[in-house]
Order: C-alpha cells, then sequence, then structure tokens
C-alpha cells in the first residue's frame, strides 16, 4: 500500500476550506453544467435567433438585466443550501462531536465550512457571467456594455455573502433543519408581515403617515428586503452610482454584523443542542411573539370584519394565544411548555393591541407635529406631484397647521406631502389627504409662487425626449379622455401660455377634471425614470386649453394619416 | 495530565456532573465506570472539548480545553456512534482527518489498515457497527493522539477485534505514552486493560483510583476454624464484610495481605488463605462502605 504523510504547513482553516469545496466539487460541477447550458448555450441560440428574425443587431441591456437578476436570486439561493449542507453537523449529537472534538476554533470551523459553500456556488457564477462577457464582446450583431455586467457580478457576489452570513445566524440558533426554516422564513416573513400590518394601520388610522415610502420602511425592518429591493432599484434602472455605493457600503457593514454575530453565536452554542428544538432559546421566543401578532391581528380582523372594536380585541387575544400554542406544540413536540407558549401568547397580543391603541390614539403626537421655523433648513411641499421648496418656510408650515388644526371627517381631493430636512440632520415627512377649498389661501399663494414655476420649468429641462399627455375634454362629466405626445418644443409653448394666464388667476382649482398630467422620461445614471406631474388647467386658463385641444386635434389627425398609411 | 476541577455540567434542568474532580495521569488506561446516564460520555466530550462546562474547568497540561485547537489536536475521541460524512469512504475520511490534525500519519494509517482489514474504497455507511467502529479506530489512532478517548470502546467488536483493539492500546500506552480513557458500563471489560479506574454515578464521581492500589489494599480471605471464634474477635481488622457458613469465614478487609494473614493465622484456623477478589467485587465492597445501592450502580 502506498505510503504517504499529511502535509501539515497550511493552516488547518485553510486544509479545511479546500477539503470542504473539494467534497462540494460535484454539486457545483452539476451547477455549472446548467450555467453552461443557460448561457452561454440557451443565450446564444435565442440571439441567433433573434438576429435573423429581425435582421439586425441585438441588444444585450434586457438580457443582462435579467441574467443578473436571476443569477443573483438562485446564487443567494444556493449558499443558503449550502449552508445547510456544510453545517447539518450542527443538528446531530454524533457528527456534532466529530466536528466540535477536531483541532479547530468553532471560528475557524465557521469561516471554512461557510466560505467553502459561497466558493462552490460562486464556481458556475463565475463560469456565467465571463460566458456573458465573451457574448457581448466577441459575439457578432450583440450590442452592450460590459459595466452594468461587473456591477451585476458585484450585486451577485454581495448577495451571496449577505445571504449565506445572514441564513448563517439562523442555522447556528436552531437544533433541526424543520426549527431553522420556522425561524428564518417565520422571523423573515413575519417580521414583513408585522410592518405591513403596522403601515397598513397607520395608513388608516393615523394622518400624516407617509404611506408613500412603505417600500422603503420594509427596508428598515427586513434585511433581506434591503437586499433584494436594492437589487431590484439595479434591474430597474433606479439607481445613481452614489445610491449604490451607499447600497454596497450598507450591504457590506451588515454582512461583517452578521459574521460577527455568527461567529460569537457559535462559540456560545452548546454542542449538546443538536437536534433539540433551538440551541438558543430567544429565537424561539421571537418566533413566538411574531407568530402571535400576526396571528391575533389576523383572527381579530377576520372577526372584526377589519374594524377597530371590542371583537377585534377579543379574538385578537384568541389569535394570539393559539397561534403561539400551536407554534409551541409543534416546536415542542408536545404540551409540556404550554403554559410558556400561552403567556408569549398573551405577551404578543399586549405589544399589538398596544402598539394598534397608541397609533389610533396618535398617543405621541405625530399626526400634529409641526416642526418649529428656526429647526428647520429647507421645506418643501409636493403639490400635483411637483417639489415645491420655498426660501420662507412660514407659507408651508401655515398650510400645515391649517390641516393639523382641520378636523377631516370625510371628503378629500387633494394629495399634499411635507418634507423638512431639519437642521439636526434629520427629515420629517408628512402626507395628508385634503380637501383644497378648506385651505384655499395657502394652496392660493403655492400656487402663484415663483418656485413653484420654477419647479415646472425644472421638470421640462430635465425631461428627456417629449412627454406624454393626459387629461380630460368635451363634456367633462362624459370623462372624455385625450392623449397628445409632445415635444420639448411644444411643452415650452403650452408652459408659456401657462404662466401668463396663472398672472390672473384667483383661485387654486382642485376639480380632478381640470387636471393635466405630463408623463415624461428624465435619464438617471443606469436607464430611465418614467415620472409626472400636474397641473390644474381650469377655466382661467382658456389659452392654454385652447392650444392643448389644437395640439390633440393636431396629433390625432397625424396618427389617423399614419395609420392609414400603414394600412 | 489532564486534571478536572469542580466540573459541573448541566442540560437544561438535569445535572449531569455535579462538581466532579480528578486527575487523570500520563501514559494510563483510565477506566470510567458508570450505568447509563451516569455521566460518563458528558465526562468525555468535556475533556475532549466538544462540550462546555458549567462551572469548573478541565485542563490538558494545565491548559484549558475548550475552543483550543492546540490542545484538542493531541486528543482523539470516538463517541460511542461513530459518524463518517455523507457518502464517504475511509479513504476520503483519512483525508478528512489528515487536513486537521497536524500529526495524521498515513503511515500509521495504513499499518492499522493491515491488522483491521476493511477496504479502504467502500463506502462506509455499507459498514456494519462493528467495522464501522474499526474505521474509527483506524482514523483516530491514525491521527497520533497524546489522548485517546472511548466512549463504549468495545461496543460491536467481536471478540478478537476486542482483544487487538486491547493490545493496541497497550501498545500505544507503552510505546507511545498515549493516555487512555475508556467509558464502558462494563467493569468487567475494563478489568484486563485498565490501571485506572472510577466510577461515576448520577454525576458524582463515587470512587476514583488506581486498580493495583485498590488491589492492594482490599483483600479477601477464606477462613476455616474447628471452632469458630466470636465476631468480635475480626475487630482488630479493617473489616468491610463479613460472612460466616458453618465454620467458614469470608472476611473483607483493607490493609496489608501479610498483616491481615498473620492476624488470622495467629488465631489457629484449620486453614485460611487469600483469594483475589474481582475487580467489580472490589467495588462492590467499597461502595457498600459509603452506602451506594451498588447493585443498581454496576447493573
Amino acid at each position: 500500500m502506498m505510503l504517504k504523510t499529511s502535509s501539515n504547513k497550511i493552516n488547518p482553516t485553510a486544509r479545511l476550506l479546500g477539503f470542504t469545496i473539494r467534497k462540494n466539487i460535484g454539486l457545483s460541477a452539476l451547477a455549472s453544467i446548467i450555467m453552461l447550458i443557460i448561457c452561454p448555450g440557451y443565450f446564444v441560440t435565442q440571439i441567433i435567433e433573434l438576429i435573423d428574425i429581425r435582421d439586425r443587431t441585438y441588444d444585450a441591456f434586457n438580457m443582462i438585466n435579467g441574467f443578473v437578476l436571476a443569477v443573483t436570486v438562485v446564487a443567494a439561493i444556493g449558499v443558503v443550501f449550502m449552508n445547510l449542507i456544510n453545517f447539518s453537523y450542527l443538528y446531530s449529537k454524533k457528527s456534532s462531536d466529530v466536528f466540535h472534538s477536531v483541532p479547530l476554533k468553532r471560528s475557524g470551523l465557521l469561516f471554512a465550512r461557510l466560505f467553502a459553500g459561497i466558493i462552490s456556488v460562486l464556481i458556475p457564477v463565475v463560469i456565467g457571467y465571463v460566458s456573458l462577457m465573451l457574448i457581448v464582446l466577441l459575439m457578432p450583431g450583440v450590442v452592450g456594455e460590459l459595466t452594468p455586467l461587473f456591477i451585476g457580478f458585484g450585486y451577485t457576489v454581495t448577495a451571496m455573502l449577505f445571504a449565506s452570513t445572514f441564513s448563517m445566524m439562523f442555522i447556528i440558533c436552531a437544533g433541526t433543519i424543520f426549527d431553522w426554516g420556522v425561524s428564518f422564513f417565520g422571523i423573515n416573513l413575519g417580521a414583513l408581515a408585522i410592518g405591513a400590518i403596522v403601515f397598513d394601520f397607520c395608513s388608516d388610522y393615523l394622518r400624516g403617515f407617509n404611506s408613500m415610502n412603505e417600500a422603503d420602511l420594509f427596508e428598515y425592518i427586513s434585511p433581506l428586503y434591503y437586499l433584494f429591493n436594492g437589487l431590484g432599484k439595479f434591474i430597474n434602472g433606479a439607481v445613481t452610482v452614489k445610491s449604490m455605493l451607499i447600497y454596497f457600503s450598507v450591504c457590506l457593514i451588515l454582512i461583517a454584523v452578521f459574521y460577527i454575530i455568527s461567529a460569537l453565536l457559535y462559540k456560545r452554542r452548546p454542542a449538546e443542542k443538536g437536534g433539540d428544538s433551538f440551541a438558543f432559546k430567544f429565537v424561539y421566543t421571537i418566533c413566538s411573539l411574531i407568530i402571535g401578532f400576526c396571528c391575533g391581528y389576523g383572527l381579530g380582523m377576520i372577526f372584526a370584519e377589519a374594524e377597530f372594536n371590542p371583537v377585534f380585541f377579543i379574538f385578537g387575544a384568541i389569535g394570539s394565544v393559539l397561534g403561539c400554542v400551536i407554534y409551541g406544540v409543534i416546536t415542542n413536540r408536545g404540551f409540556k411548555k404550554v403554559i410558556r407558549s400561552i403567556v408569549l401568547g398573551a405577551i404578543s397580543f399586549m405589544v399589538l393591541s398596544g402598539l394598534l391603541i397608541s397609533i389610533k390614539t396618535d398617543a405621541f403626537g405625530y399626526s400634529t407635529r409641526v416642526p418649529e421655523k428656526s429647526s428647520i433648513e429647507t421645506a418643501t411641499v409636493t403639490l400635483d406631484n411637483l417639489d415645491i421648496t420655498l426660501d420662507d418656510p412660514q407659507l408651508i408650515l401655515d398650510l400645515h397647521k391649517d390641516i393639523c388644526n382641520q378636523d377631516y371627517d370625510d371628503g378629500y381631493d387633494k394629495h399634499i406631502e411635507f418634507i423638512y430636512k431639519l437642521k439636526n440632520g434629520t427629515t420629517m415627512t408628512r402626507q395628508f389627504w385634503i380637501e383644497g377649498k378648506l385651505h384655499n389661501d395657502e394652496l392660493f399663494k403655492l400656487f402663484r409662487s415663483e418656485e413653484r414655476l420654477e419647479a415646472i420649468e425644472a421638470q421640462i429641462d430635465i425631461a428627456y425626449e417629449h412627454f406624454d399627455v393626459d387629461y380630460y375634454l368635451g363634456d367633462l362629466e362624459k370623462s372624455e379622455y385625450a392623449y397628445i405626445k409632445l415635444d420639448k418644443a411644444q411643452m415650452r409653448e403650452v408652459f408659456a401660455l401657462y404662466k401668463e394666464e396663472l398672472k390672473n388667476a384667483t383661485k387654486y382649482d382642485t376639480n380632478h377634471y381640470n387636471e393635466v398630467t405630463f408623463y415624461y422620461n428624465s435619464k438617471i445614471e443606469y436607464g430611465m425614470d418614467y415620472t409626472f406631474f400636474n397641473l390644474q388647467i381650469s377655466d382661467e386658463f382658456p389659452q392654454t386649453r385652447e392650444k392643448l385641444n389644437e395640439l390633440y386635434e393636431a396629433f390625432v389627425l397625424e396618427n389617423e394619416e399614419t395609420k392609414e398609411g400603414i394600412d | 495530565m489532564i486534571n478536572g476541577i469542580n466540573v459541573y455540567k448541566k442540560f437544561e434542568n438535569k445535572v449531569a456532573l455535579d462538581n466532579i474532580t480528578f486527575e487523570i495521569e500520563e501514559g494510563s488506561i483510565y477506566g470510567l465506570v458508570g450505568s447509563n446516564g451516569s455521566g460518563k460520555s458528558t465526562l468525555l466530550r468535556l475533556i475532549t472539548g466538544v462540550y462546555k462546562t458549567d462551572g469548573g474547568d478541565i485542563c490538558v497540561d494545565g491548559i484549558s480545553v475548550f475552543d483550543n485547537p492546540i490542545i484538542k489536536s493531541q486528543i482523539a475521541f470516538l463517541g460511542d456512534t461513530p459518524y463518517f460524512l455523507p457518502q464517504s469512504n475511509l479513504s476520503e475520511m483519512a483525508r478528512f482527518y489528515a487536513s486537521l490534525y497536524p500529526d495524521f500519519s498515513y503511515e500509521e494509517y495504513n499499518r492499522l489498515l493491515s491488522i483491521f482489514p476493511l477496504n479502504p474504497k467502500a463506502r462506509l455507511s455499507t459498514f456494519s457497527k462493528g467495522m464501522q467502529r474499526q474505521a474509527s479506530l483506524i482514523l483516530l489512532l491514525a491521527t497520533k493522539p497524546r489522548y485517546i478517548l472511548l466512549d463504549e470502546a468495545f461496543d460491536g467488536l467481536d471478540v478478537v477485534m476486542r482483544k487487538v483493539l486491547g493490545n493496541i492500546l497497550m501498545d500505544g500506552v507503552e510505546k507511545s505514552g498515549i493516555t487512555a480513557i475508556i467509558a464502558s458500563h462494563n467493569l468487567r471489560e475494563l478489568e484486563s486493560l485498565c490501571d485506572h479506574v472510577a466510577l461515576i454515578h448520577e454525576g458524582k464521581m463515587v470512587m476514583d483510583g488506581s486498580i493495583e492500589g485498590i488491589r492492594e489494599n482490599i483483600h479477601k480471605i477464606q477462613v476455616a476454624f474447628s471452632a469458630v471464634p466470636e465476631t468480635a474477635i475480626f475487630d482488630k481488622l479493617d473489616v468491610i464484610k463479613l460472612e460466616r457458613t458453618g465454620s467458614l469465614v469470608q472476611i473483607v478487609a483493607r490493609g496489608k495481605e501479610k498483616e491481615i494473614l498473620d492476624y488470622i493465622n495467629s488465631l489457629c484456623p484449620l486453614f485460611a488463605e487469600c483469594i483475589e477478589p474481582t475487580l467489580e467485587e472490589m467495588f462492590v465492597y467499597e461502595l457498600e462502605v459509603t452506602g451506594y445501592d451498588v447493585k443498581n450502580i454496576l447493573k
């Protein structure tokens, strides 16, 4: 038999890393083959077919975006899967004995097994990216840039590191795969569900709550949401260099934090917990509280028919306790800790009801808070989707106070948002649906302000190519609808008339039928942002309206001619 | 040397080890005896650094074991159920151990493979329980440990392999100064192998000492008298147990064999002979005195 000696010069952590990568090489090879079938295999055949059909060049932009999105999501799932394989020894006493008796610090074990999983997934990912780069560079007829691919690769690697370290915390805390699944999905989805419940409740009951930013608020609740929302923004082109740098920096900080937490938890993890429900009971407590919160809200809403009344509280309490008891029975494999589950259910219901009551009663004065003038750096009001920043914030403050002091029951026709950048570096935003006529004085002053006209001009300046204009025409009650495509010169003509007529306007009209919406693309760092603003063009703007009608008729005529030409 | 000072470990509400203190000399074969659930396996896992103590400490050469790779590289541990990486064979497991243990020797691995006839290319999951245990022993011994800890070492091994393992361990102790710690619920199994034995019961170390010391100190003497004397006459001896069957008296006493025999012979018996008690008997005698329900402990 051949005699060998072990090579012991390399650090044991590095040797375990190498060993684990070799152990996972089968899976990596399989994933690489699948990747090669998709890219270049499938992509090349598709591109050839498209070039043949269209007989022209193929823009790789959409293909790159689709590839980055799909590969990033699959790679993120892949590293979590690899972690589950590489750390499955934590969930069995006999494998735990072997791994924890070997001469490696737990930090070394964590590093080697975690990065082995990442590298195993990275191999097919790199193959895919390199293949796509070669397609973009070398394939005849393909037009595309490499920069989005390099950035996309950055997103993929970040997502892999993020998902791996984030899932690791849950893997270490759990004692079985089942409990990992419950805690990982339960806490992440539960956090989003709680966010949705609270935001929904705030939107319904908390005046001034800025529901337009709900999606961004979720980023503060769920790290995974932050990760994939950032990716989504990149894919949609809604990013700038600055926002990307912030995103990557935050992600890297979070990755470091998750890794450090994982290392600390692992160092303290009792090896004897392998096969038990949770190595750390606080995870079970968090899961129970989230489940209790969601079940309480769900059952309360079902029985109270989405009303906030005593029935909601009765069935909310039942739902919270029931949710915790069911979860406890499943996790503890029996009823032996049922008292604890009932207590956790009661706590989660108290948190739920306390939170909802404080929102409903505006216990913290959120709805009526208006900043002091002296504390404001800049004040902006968004009206008709135009951001109007006034040098003197007094008018905005007056309007805000007027809205806060107004007792609203029903009826509103206008959406308005206040954005205050405060001297202490924070931003305060409030958003209201208002009835315009109740605040006509302040709104009219805003309507006539120079800053508003400057804001409109700025929109026209940044617009890319043309405007899509929607408005009602003819018999307003019949809601006849007009669509015009205006170039920038035409838009400027319309605006010049509007400005002239504004000088003689006597009121801020809030009639929905007089609203004209101007949609346009504005170029941002990686793509286009399609946005809009509104102008109220009432009977006080006859020339502007006539101009629009004139342009509309010309546009319709031109389109009909074009259509006939095609026919 | 392995030292345990006031070692305390509990699982949830159950105390597994209750402030035990012990010392294991270098180059000895140390037997840990106790019934199931007594705390033997827990103690082994604490010595190996798999578990962390909840109180007290376990040190090897004065250094705490937990999360200490230098110390752990000198310790090999085989739990009561062997574990191998999924889908692996012996060669692959050897690479795994070689990647982790700095002193892993393929020379020793190959030597042991010639003693335990196993196919290194066959999947370990297809091996019988005994073969899996042999495979684990090959891997552990190839790491060239200073300390080898075996939980239920002979479980699943046939008589021949038990003998072989015993010889390997004794050889290791003799030639390489290995210290072996073997946990078993079967005292008879350890009798011929160990030079030190400790008895654990309900998390407490109820007895700990060298077999030689125990043997030297406890003697069982059978004596026959023509006229049986009063029991009080034996009070001069440190009697642990005394049984009378007609004119035959069986005495178990502490002390030096010669001194005990000299005293008994001075009583002019028909005959007196010293019988070597089994290790189990010695434990029973010792523990009965301390009030433990010995039958329950060694069942």
